[in-house]
């Protein structure tokens, strides 16, 4: 799985938990809702981001390289 | 400091499109990606990446690509060139390949048919002149060439200026459109302002171009970064002035949404936001672009055309043409082109640029002249020694690029905590937002709440609402936009000080080190006399002439190469003598020499040499002391085992020399003296300069174990040498100053090079580098002060006590003072004077000085 996909994936998994957590607590405004789990996807993606595009992709690069040796 | 080995090779990259030192650190990680790159220094204040690496396994193009890929432009020159007649494809192949090889081409092509060459190039490697030679090589005679777009490093800086503020007058008048709407109920404005204008929907209008179109490049560049996971601070630029605009057109178009209510839109948060960081990012690309401005005038200092002499004809050529050896003249009002030798005519020449001199200087045949430097009154004509990247100004500019585009040890601390300061300051702001939603609402909120400096109450606010105000404001004011300017613009406006006086630092590091020198050791032949020294008396043995004396002198001496060899040297030549060449010579560092002639064994050096010989002195011993006595060197030449002659020989101590070392020592620094002569003599030469500390007999190669000996003690040391065999010592010192480089700046070791040999200009330096390295402090203390006083107020901290929290336009505020305390801190470099030249003046002195004194030689 590359980086992009797996940060936007966690990020979604944390605004669903602050949905549920704001639900939860009786936050009543839809909008109050849709904007807080928005922030809070916003903000976890941006800080997954770099940590895992350039992880994941370096991972990947070594993948290939040790592919290519055990292919000689 | 590291010198590459010699397979590594240097590249200068200008990159475009940086704005913080989170970009920073992201093209150094893409250029150390590369395969084969081997060290990557990237300054934000040049757009230079400066890059070691492996020709044989990296490439310029393959850099390029890597710097692009995550959204950055290496600042290539394009240029095109029309051959004569269209080659062949095998031939045009090889021309592609031949230029492929050249250091700083990134791509070449030949169109088929019309003979068209385009070349991608880096001009701070290769430069047009490269490629035309290079195309000379293959038989194509010089051909027209026209660079289609270049961009150097200041005139992207002077765009980047432009871009801003035509963004800044976008935004001005519309901001204050919005605050005039905003407050117009308030503080008696509803008598002079329309209430229209504080209609929601007209505040929407107003503000939208504001943050879409002034704003844009915030938004565009975050996702690009984002698209491949780099977070820079154009991401916290686009979620503080994003959020905000966001809630004030929630409050619009659904008031009951939480947000504050219908009276809380926020339209002058998202206006002053991005208007105030428009102001950052103007004022940071205006302390750039002046940071660069030594390099500018040095760059257009370079002169463009020159009057050769061809077949007794004077004949107007581009100055790429002129080769060593032409005769080229100069008029009155010219540039000189490049460097030379007077062999004709005189004139005055201001060397200001170049030497920092304020005085014309009298140049007539025999003198030296620099391309670059300005013939004031007369015409004369000079033989060229140095031509294109040979030239003292070429070096002079390398040297100053180079310096402006490494990093001072105190940057790379900075740049690792900026680098990341990204993340931890989202992950701060989410951890804030969680904290005032689950726990800080409930606990503190009262509908009294208020945001600084603004007339809103936050009665309407709901737990989501006020929780992402507070952690915007922590988004916007952790900002640490200043931190990657703090430094490199420090740097350049020191190194580029330190070029308008001549004196010129071999990176930041020197800087650096310089200004934490505690000692400064000169080497005494060259520096603190003039190293020059001739022959005063001659004082023989019984049955032995004068003339006869000077002769066996001159003869050992003439292959040696020793200043105190010249001056036995020119005494003969003075008395119409001309000596043999010996039959074997051998110099004995530090002693003297030995020679043989026409069957005789000539001894001459010190009275060490002798005594190891084993050579009585008593004969002389009376009248070698009283020279002595009188600060002179004797030499002492000894012929067939028998002492035949003293020669005393005298330098003459600059003039400069005690006013320099009492400037070192009320900067608080220890001066030393390091000398080859005998330890009364070498005091003799402190007392007349003033130096306390005498480091003497000290034999060449023990010049590096004194200076080690010193560090050993703990100080930190500056040696200060000529270049004659310094090397070592200079090399060996915290910080290795040459002194009186002249045109030939970069065949000199040392950190720092002096292109005068004046010894205040030492003084110079290093209080050049105290107010630099001082800078750097106070501008990392402006651009980090700031953000860390401020972080927890914007947290919330005091809201518990004040229920207050801090606006998004305050915490803008802050982050635009930041960066405006930068920029004007760095501004003051731009008058600074080092004291040593307010007092003394630059080559004309404003006071007195001593008459010169004559001082032993060493050997």
């Amino acid at each position: 799985m590359s980086g992009l996909p797996l940060s936007l994936g966690l990020a979604l998994l944390a605004a669903g938990l602050f949905l549920a957590l704001a639900t939860g607590k009786g936050e009543t405004s839809w909008a109050g809702r849709a904007i807080g789990a928005g922030w809070v996807f916003l903000l976890t993606a941006i800080i997954l981001m770099p940590i895992l595009v350039p992880k994941m992709k370096g991972d990947g690069d070594g993948r290939r390289m040790s592919h290519g040796r055990g292919g000689r | 400091m590291r010198r590459p080995p010699v397979s590594v090779r240097k590249a200068a990259l200008p990159i475009y499109g940086m704005t913080c030192a989170a970009c920073v650190a992201h093209v150094g990680e893409a250029l150390r990606g590369v395969p084969g790159v081997q060290g990557v220094v990237v300054n934000l204040a040049s757009h230079r990446a400066y890059v070691e690496y492996d020709p044989g396994v990296a490439s310029i193009r393959a850099m390029r690509r890597a710097v692009e890929e995550i959204g950055y432009r290496v600042g290539l020159e394009v240029a095109h060139l029309r051959l004569p007649t269209p080659p062949e494809k095998g031939e045009a192949e090889r021309i592609v390949d031949t230029l492929l090889a050249l250091p700083g081409v990134a791509t070449a092509s030949v169109a088929a048919g019309s003979g068209l060459l385009t070349v991608h190039f880096a001009p701070t490697m290769t430069t047009l002149a490269d490629i035309e030679q290079a195309l000379r090589g293959h038989g194509y005679p010089p051909i027209t060439a026209e660079v289609v777009a270049g961009e150097r490093g200041w005139e992207e800086s002077r765009r980047e200026v432009r871009r801003w503020g035509l963004r800044l007058l976008l935004a001005t008048p519309l901001a204050l459109a919005v605050m005039a709407g905003t407050f117009q109920p308030y503080w008696g404005l509803s008598r002079v302002i329309p209430e229209v204008l504080h209609h929601k929907v007209v505040l929407f209008l107003l503000t939208t171009p504001i943050v879409v179109g002034a704003g844009a490049p915030f938004f565009l560049a975050s996702l690009r970064g984002l698209r491949r996971g780099v977070a820079d601070m154009n991401l916290l630029y686009a979620t503080g002035i994003g959020a905000a605009y966001l809630i004030a057109v929630i409050n619009t178009f659904w008031p009951t949404a939480g947000f504050g209510g219908p009276k809380a839109t926020f339209y002058e948060a998202a206006a002053l936001l991005t208007w105030f960081i428009l102001l950052g990012r103007y004022l940071e690309a205006l302390t750039r672009g002046r940071a660069s401005e030594a390099l500018r005038r040095l760059l257009t200092l370079r002169p463009r055309r020159a009057r050769v002499v061809r077949q007794g004809e004077e004949v107007d050529v581009p100055v790429e043409e002129v080769q060593v050896g032409d005769l080229v003249v100069v008029r009155p009002g010219e540039q000189v082109p490049v460097d030379g030798v007077v062999v004709e005519g005189s004139s005055a020449v201001d060397q200001s640029l170049l030497t920092g001199e304020s005085m014309p200087v009298e140049k007539g045949p025999g003198d030296e002249v620099m391309g670059g430097t300005l013939n004031k009154t007369g015409s004369f004509t000079l033989r060229a020694t140095r031509v294109g990247s040979e030239t003292a100004i070429a070096q002079i500019t390398r040297l100053v690029e180079e310096a402006q585009a490494s990093k001072a040890p105190i940057q790379r601390l900075a740049d690792a905590v900026a680098g990341r300061f990204i993340l931890w300051v989202h992950g701060l702001a989410l951890a804030t937002f969680l904290f005032w939603f689950l726990f800080g609402y409930e606990r503190w909120f009262t509908p009294e709440s208020r945001l600084m400096l603004t007339p809103y109450t936050l009665t309407l606010a709901g737990a989501v609402g006020f929780a992402v105000l507070v952690s915007i404001a922590v988004l916007v004011i952790s900002c640490p936009c200043a931190v990657g300017l703090a430094t490199p613009a420090a740097v350049m406006a020191g190194s580029g000080k330190g070029a308008e006086h001549g004196i010129l630092f071999k990176g930041a590091d020197a800087l650096e080190a310089a200004a934490k020198v505690q000692v400064v050791v000169f080497d005494k032949t060259g520096t603190l006399t003039k190293g020059r020294p001739e022959v005063t008396d001659v004082v023989t043995a019984p049955g032995v002439s004068p003339r006869e004396a000077v002769l066996w002198a001159a003869t050992a001496e003439k292959r040696s190469e020793h200043p105190l060899g010249e001056a036995v040297l020119g005494r003969a030549r003075a008395e119409g003598l001309s000596p043999p060449d010996p039959d074997a010579f051998q110099a004995l560092p530090g002693k003297g020499v030995e020679a043989h002639t026409n069957g005789h064994t000539v001894l001459l050096g010190n009275r060490r040499l002798l005594e190891e010989r084993g050579i009585p002195l008593y004969p002389l011993e009376p009248q070698a002391e009283a020279l002595e006595q009188e600060g002179k060197t004797v030499l002492f030449l000894a012929v067939e085992g028998r002492l035949a002659a003293l020669i005393a020989v005298a330098d003459t101590l600059r003039e400069t020399a005690p006013l320099a070392v009492r400037e070192l020592q009320g900067m608080g620094l220890r001066v030393a003296m390091l000398t080859g002569d005998n330890r009364r003599t070498a005091h003799a030469i402190a007392r007349q300069v003033g130096i306390e500390m005498v480091m003497a007999e000290v034999l060449p190669w023990e010049k590096a174990r004194a200076v080690e000996g010193l560090q050993g003690q703990g100080y930190r040391v500056a040696m200060v040498g000529d270049g004659v065999n310094d090397a070592p010592s200079l090399a060996r010192a915290d910080v290795g100053i040459a002194m009186g480089a002249g045109a030939d700046v970069t065949k000199e070791t040392g950190h720092i090079i002096l292109v005068k040999d004046d010894p205040l200009d030492v003084a110079a330096a290093l209080q050049i580098a105290r107010a630099t390295l001082r800078l750097i402090k106070q501008n990392l203390a402006w651009a980090f002060g700031y953000n860390v006083a401020a972080i927890p107020l914007a947290m919330g901290v005091l809201y518990p006590f004040t229920h207050q929290i801090v606006s998004p336009e305050l915490a803008a505020l802050l982050m635009a003072t930041s960066s405006l305390s930068v920029t004007l801190n760095t501004q003051r470099m731009r008058g600074y004077i080092p004291p040593v030249r307010r007092r003394y003046g630059g080559g004309a002195l404003a006071t007195p000085r001593p008459a010169p004194a004559t001082v032993p030689v060493g050997r």
